[in-house]
């Protein structure tokens, strides 16, 4: 089942600036987990915002689970079905205390006290966040605040979440948190995901990536694909995952392991290698 | 800094004054604005004070956290005890010292110290209120009693959750408000030396990127309610309902009993102290 369907799309912010997408067109199935890359002002949040309706293509349409973006009376429908978790999580944040957050999302959409209830559950569970339910969402780190960020969207219940650089201001242990709570959601809730973002780690792991580049659509490939094309990534400007950059310096003093993408690639393949000789 | 400033942050805690409905807290504290405002004398204030006592040991809130409340208006409760303290008089009287336009008299101290008591009471008063009341139970206390406002189309929920938010924002923009003193005084800004006027312009360089961080702040936060389905208060329901309980009757009753003492000591006490 087709969850996103982007197609032909393009927008800019004011008659002087160029378009800052420009007649991109993707599709996301249901259950997939994507990632979108490239260089700031690439068109990645905008194409993101589009998608969640926040703002309107200039051209070319998007729809969400059949639900055209154009179409004002879907919209409250689209933004049910898509959550979307900002960069700054204190820019995200209503409500002082954590469970007052987390209830916003369905307070708005009219369910039961006792489905609020139940939903708040859910996510803080998810989360992993359920310790901090009473807390002042202030007195949380970084990486807390930003899976608090996440339960919000969460109690919405959406079947696709979109993270747009949610990581990018958090320490290596709250990005780490915040995946590992991705993953989690992934696997247990059968979530479509899309993850933009400049860590290329985190692009690893998925199904699909999307590479864009001033604001058009450069590349849709898988991880291996995107990673072993070196002219792709220098024109997006984009870096090699660690293990990767490890594999390259190794390569460089002559041991050649290929091109593993995760650390349990470049262990396993540097076991194969050491066995060997 | 952030630390000094109590007003507006709430104190998690699950005592007796958290329990109460924030209608009534809201409604109680308004007959304490009113009673300090009525009080004419000192023992008048002994009364509120200990009224105020009361709620602050009833609320679990550390006693200092209220206190330092009124660091925030500390200027202002100073200058309005200088300002009363030289320019009030009344007729007839003696004054103790005489310059120019400036006197003080018996009245005017008696004054100036009712007037400050008064600035401090108020604000110490209504932290205890947000210390412990969350943001949102505030929302629903005021939206719950501006109810009757709806019906001349008045936009209650709005007002409730823009006041709400507000709150929320305090500790967010105080961290704000530090990181760019920090940047300021890197890049080499003096904040501490120099005259009362000096002193205001350097503020300039906080105020403009704040300014400007506020309301990139509040164009993110616009899009985040949005994109979490807020559409207004049509249709919308609530976690939490508002209950009145027995600890809201004896919350009034105490209230009540110190305005009729207060009453009657401005009836039978004006001149005790």
């Amino acid at each position: 089942m087709q969850a996103v369907k982007v197609d032909k799309v393009s927008y800019k912010y004011s008659e002087k600036e160029k378009l800052a997408v420009d007649g991109v067109s993707l599709e996301i199935e249901a259950g997939e987990f994507v990632a979108v890359v490239g260089r700031n002002a690439s068109g990645k949040s905008t194409l993101a915002r589009m998608i969640n309706g926040l703002i309107a293509p200039l051209s070319g349409e998007i729809t969400v689970f059949g639900n055209n973006t154009l179409d004002e009376k879907s919209l409250f429908e689209i933004r049910k079905t898509c959550g979307i978790v900002f960069q700054n999580p204190d820019n995200q944040m209503v409500a002082s205390i954590v469970e007052d957050d987390v209830a916003f999302g369905p307070e708005n959409i009219g369910v039961s006290r006792e489905e609020i209830g139940k939903r708040i559950d859910f996510a803080l569970q998810a989360t992993g966040t359920e310790p901090f339910r009473t807390e002042m969402a202030s007195k949380l780190s970084g990486g807390q605040k930003q899976r608090v960020a996440i339960a919000g969207v969460l109690a919405l219940k959406p079947k696709i979440l979109i993270l747009d650089e949610s990581t990018s201001m958090l320490d290596p242990i709250g990005r780490a948190e915040v995946m590992a709570v991705v993953e989690n959601l992934r696997k247990t809730e059968n979530m479509t995901v899309m993850v933009i973002t400049h860590y290329m780690d985190e692009v690893v792991g998925c199904d699909k990536v999307f590479v864009m580049a001033d604001g058009k659509l450069l590349k849709t490939g898988t991880p291996e694909q995107i990673f072993n094309d070196k002219e792709l990534l220098d024109e997006a400007g984009l870096e090699l995952p660690v293990p990767a950059k490890i594999a390259e310096g190794l390569k460089r003093r002559g041991v050649d392991v290929g091109l593993p993408l995760t650390k349990e690639q470049l262990k396993e393949r540097l076991w194969k290698l050491f066995a060997k000789t | 800094m952030r630390n000094d400033v109590a007003f507006g942050q709430y104190y998690p805690a699950n005592s007796f004054v958290h329990k109460l409905d924030p209608r009534v807290k809201i409604l109680l504290l308004i007959a304490y604005i009113v009673l300090i405002f009525v009080i004419r004398n000192f023992l008048g204030f002994a009364v509120a004070i200990a009224l105020l006592a009361l709620a602050v040991a009833f609320s679990g809130v550390p006693v200092m956290k209220v206190v330092k409340s009124i660091r925030a208006i500390l200027f202002i409760i100073i200058i309005t005890f200088i300002i009363n303290l030289l320019l009030h008089r009344e007729e007839g009287e003696t004054p103790f010292f005489e310059w120019w336009i400036f006197a003080v008299t018996p009245s005017s101290i008696r004054f100036s110290l009712f007037m400050a008591l008064r600035l401090i009471s108020l604000v110490m008063g209504s932290s205890v209120l947000t210390l412990t009341t969350t943001p949102v139970r505030l929302t629903d206390g005021i939206e719950s009693l501006l109810y009757p406002l709806k019906l001349i189309k008045f936009p209650v929920h709005e007002l409730a959750l823009v006041m709400s938010i507000a709150l929320r924002f305090i500790p967010t923009l105080m961290e704000e408000t530090e990181r760019i003193i920090s940047a300021q005084k890197a890049r080499g800004a003096d904040f501490e030396s120099g005259n009362l006027f000096s002193r205001i312009k350097s503020l300039v360089p906080i105020l403009i990127p704040l300014i400007v961080s506020a309301f990139r702040r509040a164009d993110e936060l616009g899009e985040a309610m949005e994109s979490r389905c807020y559409t207004g208060s049509k249709n919308r329901t609530k976690y939490k309902k508002l209950t009145l309980g027995y600890r809201d009757a004896i919350a009034t009753l105490v209230v009540a009993a110190a305005f009729v003492g207060v009453i009657m000591l401005n009836i039978y006490g004006v001149n005790v102290i």
